[in-house]
């Protein structure tokens, strides 16, 4: 392991040597390549790595629990805290608080013995103990040196102290939150007087906000004098200062002012004149939590920094009065001014709430109590904000939030739910209306207008987490996750994710349900998702000990998918093509019994791989069943790269195409197969349907299978005698011609979706793909792709439960659409809002482009590769590409990386220094290299670890 | 490709310098198939010397989605493995005959102007495109199926070149020379004569141009283009009928614009280029450098010869005449790039004159003489036996 950490750094100094060398994409992508491959088979790394902390004892990271996570903006950098609670003194020593890079192989400490504390030589008051609170602020400051991430952070036996840890040369220091008259204890409460306590701290850079408790001891949070505390890191003019003190009233010339780096604490009016700061009042008595009256208990509040909507939300869990119109917000809103003057906001007007409304946040109702446990904003790839709350155990919300209002306290508010974004343009290098953003502007005034908890675009998840209790939430781009520790007995961990389905606006129209994600199915007590490489690191507590582990690339033996893999690798060796088509089929798959089942094909084999329906829900993959597939109907579909599971009325079977036509494979007293995950599978044979030649799809909605060559589109009634329709051809559909081909497609019910070599179609207006009698009679329609004349290879849905077909079933979803441009090794993808297709049938919105601008109302892609891709998936959160070798270049994974307007990441708290996080392409990120391979053939999610794997003629390998 | 260039110091007639007139009359054949040489210098057939073999798939690559060869290349739909698509070739290139014809005036003393009119007749026979597409992924199958299983009648529905044997006879390019020349006896013990030459001339393009519709038919002479060649020479008479010299020659080749296959996509190879347009070719300088040795009249008129022919031409440039195909990506052919030859010559000469009356009319000579190449980088050369017979009068 060693070795592989000093590999690793080598790695690392050299990649980090060409970037700064800008050394020319071209060669760069090759180097990493190379460096890559060189790296990834270095024997002693591992999937599922442990990662190094001080623990002593094997498969431990820690010998004591972790308390706090913390990661930044980027998700590049880790750091956690040691719960105290259960450990006694002389074990967490200098590892209080810890710090660790997301491709770092161990924590490093940064609680030394001794410490410099504003410049002096101190024992460390966070050596050996425990940190109460803590978090990060980002903020590059020119006067102070170091790291520009420092924890803020409070000591447990120390609660009216905040500390900075600024970290210079590898050397942690402390800074002092100063008030001007003692370093210490000098956190005040919302009279001036000294807090008793700190209950929570945020960071918004370069703001901080911690919460606090009164003056007096046996006080609690939501007593009068509890409030919020603004600390800011900044320049301050030393000469100001001094003239206060001096109490000289002559003004100073501007090149007599010193300018002095200070974590300063502010008043609530903004300045820092006073002798008493004093803290912003936040108590059972506040106005912008109270509903007519003062609220009976105000408790357990939490904070989330937002700094897309530059808001601080305070998330509280609150009880009304017994009074009959009495009611409580759960949640409320602080904002600092351009004087650092800091207010607090109702996250929505008093008219907003009426009893009997489910309304998440807060309501009114005598006694009644509403509580939020975790906040999130999520600003979605539509450039939209939204709140994410979860106030249960296991319910988590997406609240729309109030941008570009002019008004500007009402920016952060809870927004008209059924609202329309509004575009914001501005001109940028002479080139007009730039997409600068795009704001919801109205806010919910009444209580029509407030999302309520049965609405599907509230939903996350499309309902409670069914696992267990959330114990952690992070958001990235489109995707919630949670992740669910071994809290009850009945609790299934793991982490867990729900992709945002958006509509013709950009908004949030529903999401997907609950899917677990990323093949964790451990206990999960915190974990962090590294956007870079789309990894998981989690972190599960014993009583005295932590474990953190992260998921990799590699399948080793401590992959929970190392025999299946094998057995992958085994039937489908390079010699023979490799794999060639990989199937993942979840458990609302008709026939799997609330099983999942994975199909891999290649050359004249298939692999049936089923998982029963105890470990799909566990997500373990260390059980299944698999059968192979051989014979000589097999034999004649030649290279086989299509399945799909079909229902022939009562029953179900497996269906695979190739380039020699089309197999149904049912059982040896030819009724077929009664649910494929019977024992039966063994019995299976073989017969082939047709004369297909070149089959490209195949997909079952419903009794129909659809068959999809590169000439026509079949549709076959299962339940009809397998009655055979041609219902698209390339010869009958305008605009193509007979040497167009057809790539991919969608059906679900009346709804189908081509992707042809010139450009994409859908079925006609009132058309339906279930009866219609020939290709004419479908009145395939174009449709448009906005800045580009290239072929449609791929056609990728988002959908509620993960099924391909019911794309246009429930509130709709989504699709992806990867066109590429062979002739210019240029490949883009596109976005189409997908509506629920009703009694009403298909129509002009049915399959609507999303607003992805560059240039104001012109709708455009959303990802340029910037060159020829093969293959494209995402979760909403990671953009995965799937590059064929490309002249001397391997086939290779990466991720798309947005990229943004201003180029720097703390530039995007300004609404208008983003484009609307399109991905305009040029930067990815190559995470994994396949020297030896020529193709990627698929990128697909395990059905039951929700792992990625990506298949090709190399093999499989899964991130786990 | 070591065409017969008459004008070629090596193997032109010696001329004494007695005669007003010279008429010369060359004539060669090939020995076996031609030898090429790579880009390396390895040996190889003369149908790799640009690639090592030829690629269909990116054949197709570089043309607008929406046309013919675009959407062919999207209904393939397949990869380039390394081998998927791939051809390897193999084709014998033969020098049937070749000849040429000169006429020189002697005229105040030192000068002279003349004229040389070479003609070639080549062959290119079993040609054969070996498929090394595999069949174990549907891409391969595809990739038979729709492209490599008919390649010719494929690649000619396309608009490239008829692959398959051909025969080729027609002139070379007519030049014509102004020459400087005088001997210069040496009263030394070892040196007799010293003989200073040079040369400029110009070319007119009267040769066969490169057939674009068929593979790897070069063009005889400089592809329809004048030249303007210059050299000089040094050849040193020793005693014990000894000669030795040396002569360099350059020649620029005027661009000309014509029709000629392009570069579509830089992973092109040269034998599979679909597109052809009007281009613009900027021809690289022409260098050659002859070193040799002589036996000078050892028995009677007989001289026995040995020279070292160097030939090299550098890099062409092409310049299309439309925007819609890169001069960047034309630019990457092979066949623009540098190629040299290197030759050993033998030649055994008899000059009748030393058995004619010094003041005779006639003056004849007779040689024969063997062309050998035996080493290069992107060239094919024929070993060629020739003879060639002059007379001044």
């Amino acid at each position: 392991m060693q070795a592989g950490t000093i590999l690793g750094l080598i790695h690392m100094i050299i990649m980090n040597h060409l970037i700064e060398k800008r050394i020319v994409m071209y060669p760069r992508l090759m180097l990493q390549r190379i460096l890559l491959c060189m790296f990834c088979f270095i024997p002693c790394l591992y999937a599922d790595q442990l990662i190094k902390g001080t623990a002593q004892q094997e498969q431990v990271t820690f010998p004591f629990p972790v308390c706090q996570t913390i990661d930044t903006f980027e998700k590049t950098d880790y750091f956690v805290t040691a719960d105290f609670s259960r450990t006694g003194s002389g074990i967490v020593k200098d590892y209080s608080i810890a710090h660790m890079r997301h491709d770092g192989q161990q924590f490093s400490p940064l609680a030394p013995e001794k410490i410099s504390i504003n410049g002096v030589e101190y024992n460390n008051p966070f050596y050996d103990h425990a940190i109460s609170h803590c978090t990060l602020l980002q903020k590059t400051i020119s006067a102070i040196t170091g790291l520009p991430l420092r924890p803020v952070i409070v000591s447990s036996h120390d609660p009216q102290t905040i500390f900075l840890l600024n970290i210079v040369n590898q050397k942690p220091e402390l800074i002092t939150a100063e008030n001007r008259i003692t370093y210490y204890k000098n956190i005040p409460d919302a009279t001036g007087l000294l807090t008793s306590g700190i209950v929570g701290l945020q960071a918004g850079s370069p703001s901080v906000f911690a919460l606090v408790k009164p003056n007096k001891k046996e006080s609690v949070f939501g007593d009068p004098g509890s409030g919020i505390v603004h600390i800011i890191l900044g320049l301050i003019e030393l000469e100001e200062k001094n003239k206060n003190k001096k109490d000289d009233k002559k003004p100073v010339d501007e090149k007599d002012k010193n300018y002095h780096a200070a974590f300063l604490i502010l008043d609530r009016e903004g300045t820092n004149r006073g002798v008493y700061n004093r803290a912003l009042a936040l108590d059972r008595t506040t106005s912008e939590v109270k509903l007519d009256a003062d609220l009976a208990y105000m408790g357990n509040p939490i904070m989330h920094w937002s700094p897309e909507v530059q808001r601080l939300y305070v998330g509280l869990d609150v009880k009304a009065e017994n009074q009959p119109n009495a009611g409580a917000r759960a949640l409320v809103i602080g904002r600092t001014d351009k004087n650092h003057a800091f207010t607090l906001e109702p996250i929505a007007p008093d008219n907003a709430f009426e009893a009997g409304a489910n309304t998440i946040i807060g309501g009114r109702a005598a006694q009644g109590n509403w509580s939020i446990n975790h906040i999130k904003t999520l600003f979605t790839s539509t450039s939209i904000s939204y709140l994410i709350v979860s106030s249960g155990a296991r319910e988590m919300y997406a609240l729309p939030l109030v941008t570009g209002n002019e008004n500007l306290p009402l920016n952060g508010r809870i927004a008209k739910k059924d609202a329309i974004p509004q575009d914001f343009c501005f001109t940028l290098n002479n080139i007009d209306l730039f997409m600068g953003a795009r704001f919801i502007k109205e806010p919910a005034e009444k209580v029509e207008d407030m999302p309520v908890a049965d609405d599907p675009a509230t939903r996350v998840g499309t309902g409670p987490l069914p696992y267990g209790d959330i114990s952690s939430v992070k958001v990235d781009t489109d995707t919630v996750f949670v992740c669910v520790s071994k809290l009850h007995e009945n609790d299934i961990p793991g982490v867990y994710a729900s992709q945002a389905l958006f509509d013709m606006h950009g908004k949030i129209k529903g999401w997907t349900e609950w899917q677990r994600v990323c093949g964790v199915n451990h206990s999960v007590d915190h974990f962090f998702w590294d956007a870079q490489y789309g990894n998981v690191t989690s972190i599960a507590n014993t009583p005295d000990s932590s474990i953190v582990r992260r998921t990799s690339w590699l399948c080793d033996d401590a992959s929970h998918s190392k025999s299946f893999v094998e057995i992958i690798q085994d039937e489908f060796p390079q010699s023979s093509g490799g794999v060639q088509g990989l199937y993942s089929f979840n458990h609302h798959t008709p026939g799997l019994n609330g099983g999942s089942a994975i199909v891999v094909t290649g050359l004249h084999k298939v692999l049936f791989v089923y998982f029963d329906q105890e470990a799909t829900a566990k997500g373990s993959t260390e059980n299944f069943t698999h059968t192979v597939f051989t014979g000589d109907i097999i034999e004649q579909l030649g290279p086989i790269t299509t399945a799909c599971i079909a229902n022939t009325g009562q029953r179900h079977c497996l269906i695979v195409g190739g380039i020699g036509g089309v197999a149904l494979l049912h059982h040896k007293d030819g009724k077929g197969l009664d649910g494929l995950h019977t024992q039966a599978l063994h019995e299976m044979t073989c017969k082939k349907i047709g004369t297909y030649r070149h089959v490209k799809a195949l997909m079952a909605d419903k009794q129909y299978v659809y068959i999809l060559t590169s000439k026509q589109l079949d549709r076959i009634d299962m339940q009809a005698g397998m009655a055979c329709t041609t219902i698209a051809h390339v010869e009958h559909i305008k605009q193509l011609s007979s040497r167009a081909s057809f790539f991919d497609f969608i059906v679900s019910g009346p709804l189908a979706i081509l992707a042809t070599s010139k450009g994409l179609y859908r079925i006609g207006n009132q058309c339906d793909a279930r009866t219609i009698r020939s290709s004419q009679e479908g009145q395939w329609t174009m449709v448009p792709l906005p800045e580009f004349d290239g072929a449609v290879t791929q056609l990728i849905p988002a959908t509620v439960t993960g099924q391909k077909n019911d794309i246009a079933r429930y509130v709709g979803g989504h699709m992806y659409v990867l066109s590429t441009y062979k002739e210019h090794n240029v490949a883009q993808i596109h976005r189409y809002s997908i509506a629920p297709v009703d009694e009403q049938g298909v129509n002009d919105l049915t399959v609507f482009h999303m607003p992805d601008f560059f240039v104001d109302k012109q709708h455009s892609y959303f990802v340029n590769a910037g060159y020829e891709i093969s293959r494209f998936a995402t979760d909403g959160s990671l953009y995965l590409l799937g590059q064929n070798k490309i002249h001397t270049i391997s086939p290779a994974l990466l991720k798309a990386l947005p990229c943004y307007l201003s180029g720097e990441l703390d530039q995007i708290d300004s609404f208008t220094k983003h484009s609307g996080r399109r991905f305009l392409g040029i930067q990815s990120r190559t995470i994994l290299s396949f020297d030896t391979g020529s193709f990627i053939s698929a990128i697909t999610r395990n059905p039951v670890t929700g792992s990625w794997m990506i298949a090709g003629d190399w093999g499989v390998r899964v991130n786990e | 490709m070591n065409l017969l260039r008459p004008y070629d110091t090596m193997i032109r007639p010696w001329y004494t310098g007695c005669y007003p007139f010279q008429f010369a009359w060359f004539g060669e054949a090939g020995i076996g198939a031609a030898r090429a040489f790579d880009e390396d210098g390895h040996r190889t057939n003369a149908l790799r010397i640009w690639n090592r073999d030829q690629n269909a798939l990116a054949m197709l690559a570089g043309f607008d989605a929406q046309c013919e060869i675009g959407q062919r290349l999207l209904e393939i739909d397949a990869t380039d493995d390394g081998v998927r698509g791939h051809f390897c070739v193999n084709g014998d290139l033969d020098l049937k005959a070749a000849g040429a014809f000169s006429a020189r005036w002697f005229f105040c003393r030192d000068w002279s102007l003349s004229f040389w009119l070479p003609f070639y007749s080549y062959r290119l026979h079993n040609v054969q495109f070996i498929d090394q597409t595999q069949n174990i992924t549907d891409q391969d199958f595809r990739v038979h199926e729709l492209l490599t299983d008919s390649i010719v009648q494929n690649v000619c529905e396309l608009g490239g070149p008829v692959i398959g044997d051909w025969n080729r006879t027609g002139p070379g390019d007519l030049t014509v020379f102004v020459e400087w020349f005088r001997d210069f006896p040496q009263p030394k013990p070892l040196l007799r004569m010293v003989r200073l030459n040079w040369r400029l001339g110009l070319g007119f393009p009267t040769g066969l141009p490169e057939d674009e519709d068929r593979i790897f038919a070069f063009p005889f002479g400089f592809d329809r283009s004048f030249s303007l060649p210059f050299g000089l020479g040094l050849d040193l008479t020793f005693i014990f009928h000894l000669r030795a010299g040396f002569d360099v020659q350059l020649t620029h080749i005027f661009g000309n614009t014509r029709c000629r296959r392009i570069k579509t996509n830089e992973c092109q190879t040269e034998l599979l280029l679909l597109e052809k347009i009007r281009a613009y070719k900027d021809f690289g300088l022409v260098q050659r450098f002859n070193l040799y040795g002589q036996l000078f009249r050892i028995c009677g008129g007989l001289s026995l010869k040995l020279g070292y022919q160097f030939y090299k031409q550098g890099h062409s440039e092409l310049s299309i005449s439309s925007n819609a195909f890169s001069n960047e990506i034309a630019n990457t052919a092979e066949s623009l790039r540098e190629w040299t030859i290197h030759q050993i010559f033998t030649i055994v000469d008899y000059d009748f004159g030393v058995h004619c009356a010094p003041d005779a009319r006639i003056h004849p000579q007779l040689s024969a003489y063997a062309r050998v190449p035996f080493n290069g980088t992107r060239s094919v050369g024929n070993i060629a036996l020739g003879g060639v017979f002059s007379i001044e009068f």
